[in-house]
């Protein structure tokens, strides 16, 4: 099952193993973004966004939308970004903050309604072939020769981005007021309510924050992806199994798993293209096994 | 006749699920006063601050505060109108630091003249400058409670609902929390208190409002309190 040559012959070519690795990196780094809202907002609010894909998706779309207009690459994923945190925002206030503390079937019901609906408004508005946005102008450069291998400008962009994405986020939640706030609400909404803080609109913020973390990684990426409705759901079993690995409600856990998924990717896309996925479980699993917390929460390792 | 009551409570019914805890409650209090709150465990002290700051529902009555109807609003406007609340258990945030629980009890009050920073709060507690950077959660129950009480002072309350400020605390802390009460009631803050400490409540208070199972049973000053001995025999045991 495992092609041991291929793997050999690859990451014995210091440019296919570059080339792999870039890629890996890439796959890593917005799985890491799109997951890190998804632990954001589980960490606050203690739900777990079943429709964080379909937020991916609509960030994806606003950019190629934003694209085809302005041919600016930047300002489509700042678009992305926006426009999906605008409908994380309403989504919060007008559907699963009304299951907030029920059971988790409703809400899981509640967001498989909306990535049905939101699915079929993607189909009629953008259609429901594959669309591909291209590599933006401003990308059109040749490449970086790292180690032999070729690393094109938009794939550095992307991970030194996504990182720098990464810090800022982690940096407002450890912070700043906002951050600081929001944890306070965490542990104890009410009393922070006491204290004369509207904490649904602070609640509201961070779920639109985690929305707009997956919708700049969709945008972000819409330039080496398909588009398609229902992109959004492979990204959100991915997201999962990063929070498991990563722990749920740690953003670092999250960066580090994100790698470990992106680079298992793009090695098995060599060496065992049959098991690719399969593999990304048996990693969920054996980490469940020996530290069910996840890596980077405390707690007991079983 | 036209009241001057700071806030007035009428009739206030208050059940948790389908048990009824507060019967036709009513009290009042005028500005700048302090209303010491008694009676026996379970007597519906802490429903009563809870339903006043937004954080337990009203079923029906009013409140009242400088003429206004408060008893609909959410916690956070309530706050906002100047009514800050010092929960029983403290409910400091165990995983912020002293200095980080104080900054998000900070608000302004527009209607305050002195405002209470974070420098007068140190000041006035000196031990928790000291302690700043420690994680609350660390704090011993006293520490803790300072800090609940001064977190809500950052919010420059001009009503204070402080529920048993004194429990389990040593009688030298007991001491500095009278301090501190006397100082707010010189910079006119109303304040009512909750306790199961009547000595205490002798030394600092105003008035007394006496609940049991849920209803006043006396409303007079302290000083008639403290020379009703049947009353203070028949419903606080002294
Ligand atoms: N969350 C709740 N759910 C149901 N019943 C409650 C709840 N909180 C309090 N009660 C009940 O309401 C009654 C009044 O409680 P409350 O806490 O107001 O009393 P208290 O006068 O503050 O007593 P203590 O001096 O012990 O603090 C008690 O019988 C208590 O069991
Ligand atoms: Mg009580």
């Amino acid at each position: 099952m495992i092609d041991v040559d291929a793997l050999l012959n690859c990451f014995g070519v210091a440019s296919c193993a570059v080339n792999q690795l870039t890629s890996g990196l890439i796959i890593g780094m917005l799985l890491f973004l799109v997951a890190s809202g998804l632990t954001l907002i589980f960490g606050v609010l203690n739900v777990i966004n079943f429709a964080h894909g379909t937020f991916y998706m609509l960030g994806a779309y606003f950019a190629f939308s934003t694209y085809l207009l302005t041919e600016s690459y930047l300002l489509s994923a700042l678009i992305g970004a926006l426009g999906a945190g605008f409908f994380g925002i309403l989504f919060e206030r007008f559907l699963i903050s009304k299951v907030y503390g029920q059971d988790i079937l409703m809400q899981l019901l509640v967001c498989y309604a909306f990535i049905l609906i939101t699915d079929d408004l993607v189909k009629i508005i953008w259609g429901s072939e594959y669309l591909s946005m291209g590599v933006p102008d401003e990308f059109r450069l040749p490449p970086f020769r790292v180690f032999g291998g070729f690393v094109p400008p938009l794939y550095a962009f992307l991970i030194i981005l996504s990182l720098v994405i990464g810090v800022i986020t982690i940096f407002l939640i450890s912070k700043t007021r906002f951050g600081s706030i929001v944890r306070a609400a965490a542990e104890n909404a009410k009393m922070v309510s006491a204290l004369g803080i509207r904490v649904p609109l602070y609640f509201a913020l961070l779920f639109g924050l985690g929305c707009a973390l997956a919708g700049i990684a969709g945008a972000l990426g819409a330039p080496v992806r398909s588009l398609t409705p229902g992109m959004g759901f492979g990204i959100l079993i991915e997201s999962f199994i990063v929070t498991v690995i990563g722990g749920m409600g740690s953003i670092p856990g999250a960066l580090i798993a994100a790698l470990i998924l992106g680079i298992t990717r793009s090695i098995g896309s060599v060496g065992f293209p049959l098991f690719v996925d399969g593999m990304m479980f048996v990693i969920m699993a054996l980490v469940l096994i020996f530290k069910p917390t996840g890596l980077f929460v405390k707690g007991s390792s079983k | 006749m036209s009241e001057n009551y700071y806030l007035k409570v009428n009739n206030l019914n208050v059940f948790y699920d389908n048990s009824q805890i507060l019967f036709d409650l009513s009290l009042s209090t005028k500005k700048g006063k302090t209303l010491a709150l008694l009676g026996r465990n379970g007597a519906g002290k802490s429903t009563t601050l809870k339903s006043l700051a937004g954080l337990t529902p009203i079923k029906s009555g009013s409140v009242l505060l400088d003429n206004q109807n408060i008893e609909n609003l959410k916690p956070y406007n309530i706050s906002r109108l100047g009514i800050g609340y010092v929960p029983e258990d403290r409910q400091v945030f165990k995983l912020h630091s002293v200095e980080e629980n104080l900054l998000i009890g900070a608000k302004k009050n527009l209607k305050r003249e002195e405002e209470i920073h974070l420098s007068g709060v140190y000041d006035f507690f000196p031990l928790l400058y000291d302690l700043r950077n420690r994680n609350a959660g660390l704090l011993s129950g006293g520490e803790q409670q300072m800090l609940s009480i001064a977190r809500t002072l950052m919010g420059n309350p001009d009503i204070l609902l402080l529920d048993e400020p004194s429990e389990g605390l040593a009688p030298i802390i007991v001491q500095d929390i009278a301090k501190l009460i006397k100082n707010l009631q010189n910079t006119n803050v109303t304040i009512i208190i909750a306790e199961q400490n009547i000595r205490f409540c002798f030394a600092i208070a105003d008035h007394a409002a006496i609940i049991d199972k849920g209803s006043i049973v006396f409303e007079n000053s302290i000083d008639e309190l403290r020379k009703d001995t049947k009353t203070l025999k028949k419903y606080l045991a002294v």
